[in-house]
């Protein structure tokens, strides 16, 4: 078999499209729920290391340092297979959204916290001495100027995470990965690989461009 | 001595640097890919060796053809590329004979009929594939099982199937309640829950399906290969295999017995 029938074989792109359609599908709406779920959760975790008192967080240092330290693919096995015998049994879903948002949220939680420390100490004592309280200090002043800095990383976070969604496919998740490597098995030619890492590409160069030029942007501001 | 040592020195090293380069390269007349944990055709011991019905067969035809066989690990659905890429030379894990397989590959002459089955908990109130409607069903990714499931599955009323990586991660899931029922090959089903009280078979699925080795396509291997078990068939090597690992004396029309033609498209 010659090199395009084998790994660009137009009749098993056409049969195997519309799974791999299917898996783009679960590939980009678990993609989007641990990126936002992790957002949310790692705004707030880095505002309790920042801010809470010493307990809380130290409680949130340890959190950030743990699952930055866990592999991926390690803490989805556990959550998925280990859980259960807690009699937590959560679905194939479920479980690799958990892991992804754990690891996503302590990631973002650390840029966040880079971020913030970033903005020089004088606007937190202006913003005192004018009499603000601490969330209009936070939301008016602090975090529009923290967010613009933490946008090149976050989205590189981002990239990451829908990435790391193709380690799913070890938990029965129909993923773009995993319906790839069905249509390969099923028509034992694969091409159906070829076209899973064509759309893995395709879905994430334009934001791998947009960190590009995001961090050209802010560069260029900064030194202004 | 000295100039001796000097000029040895730069040829150890490179040596050296060929060795690591050369340490994959360095294999056995026949790799033979096997997805191992697929009970009882290809395993491992306790001691670390792969064993098996088609360990021993691929060994014996290896023995016959005065060739040295390896055999490496390679998940069911990633042996397909493995062979058409050549990272081996042969294919064994019960891979079933498919036309669609056949437009890609080639397979030696079957040895050995299969169907399919139905497992669930032995503490499942189900009896078979009626008692499956609205359930969840774990299947072997690629597999005809997975195969089989997929194109009945509006007829059986199947409410969701999930693709494992084999039969061990599925049988973990089966016992958790994630899945309801397993469809796959009765062999491996049969020989994994013999010492294990809580699974059980409750339907086995004709399938008309038969087993053999994949090669790749083109591949003059085949050729050899499809003589040394018409050879192990008559000397009657493959139904002593089948007794040594089923129990059972194969049936004389089995194509574990019969010698057949090497398979092509209809």
């Amino acid at each position: 078999m010659g090199f395009v029938e084998t790994f660009f074989n137009w009749d098993v792109i056409v049969s195997s499209f519309p799974l791999l359609l299917s898996g783009l599908r679960v590939t980009l709406f678990l993609g989007a729920v641990s990126i936002i779920s992790g957002l949310v959760l790692g705004l707030f975790v880095a505002l309790v290391r920042l801010y809470a008192n010493r307990p809380f967080s130290i409680a949130a240092k340890i959190y950030i340092d743990v699952f930055r330290s866990i592999p991926l693919l390690v803490l989805l096995i556990v959550v998925y297979y280990a859980l259960p015998f807690v009699g937590l049994r959560l679905s194939p879903f479920m479980s690799a959204a958990l892991a992804l948002t754990l690891v996503s949220c302590a990631y973002t939680a650390e840029i966040f916290r880079a971020g913030i420390e970033a903005i020089p100490r004088g606007q937190f004592e202006a913003s005192q001495a004018l009499g603000l309280s601490y969330r209009h200090m936070m939301v008016d002043v602090i975090l529009p100027q923290a967010i613009r800095i933490v946008i090149p990383p976050l989205t590189n976070n981002c990239i990451n995470v829908v990435k790391d969604t193709a380690l799913a496919s070890v938990v029965a998740m129909p993923d773009l990965l995993k319906q790839a490597t069905q249509a390969q098995a099923l028509e034992a030619n694969p091409t159906p690989l070829i076209v899973a890492a064509l759309m893995y590409i395709a879905l994430l160069w334009p934001l791998v461009m947009l960190v590009g030029r995001l961090e050209k942007k802010h560069r260029g501001e900064t030194h202004r | 001595m000295k100039s001796f040592l000097s000029g040895l020195a730069p040829a150890a090293v490179s040596l050296c640097v060929l060795c690591v380069l050369n340490a994959n390269a360095v294999a056995a007349d026949l790799v033979v890919g096997a997805n191992i944990g697929n009970v009882p055709w290809e395993f491992q011991e306790s001691s670390g060796e792969f064993v098996g019905f088609e360990i021993d067969l691929v060994k014996e035809i290896g023995a016959r053809l005065g060739k040295s066989v390896e055999v490496v690990n390679i998940p069911f659905n990633g042996l397909f590329s493995a062979v058409q890429a050549g990272r081996i030379d042969i294919a064994v894990s019960s891979i079933t004979i498919t036309d669609k397989r056949l437009r890609s590959v080639a397979f030696a002459q079957p040895y050995y009929d299969s169907a399919q089955s139905l497992t669930v908990l032995s503490k499942s109130p189900a009896s078979g594939l009626a008692d499956m409607r609205g359930k969840v069903i774990g299947v072997d990714t690629g597999s005809t099982g997975d195969m089989w499931t997929t194109s009945n599955q509006a007829r059986h009323g199947f409410a969701e199937i999930r693709r494992f990586e084999g039969l061990a991660p599925a049988m973990l899931d089966l016992q958790s309640g994630r899945v309801d029922g397993y469809i796959s090959d009765i062999p491996s089903l049969e020989y994994f829950i013999r010492d294990k009280q809580h699974f059980r078979i409750v339907e086995r699925i004709a399938t008309g399906e038969t087993y053999s080795m994949m090669f790749a396509k083109g591949n003059p291997l085949v050729i050899d290969v499809n003589r040394v078990i018409t050879e192990l068939k008559q000397d009657g090597y493959v139904a002593e295999l089948h007794e040594r690992w089923f129990s059972s004396i194969p049936a004389e029309t089995s194509s574990t017995v019969r010698v057949a033609e090497l398979p092509a498209i209809d």
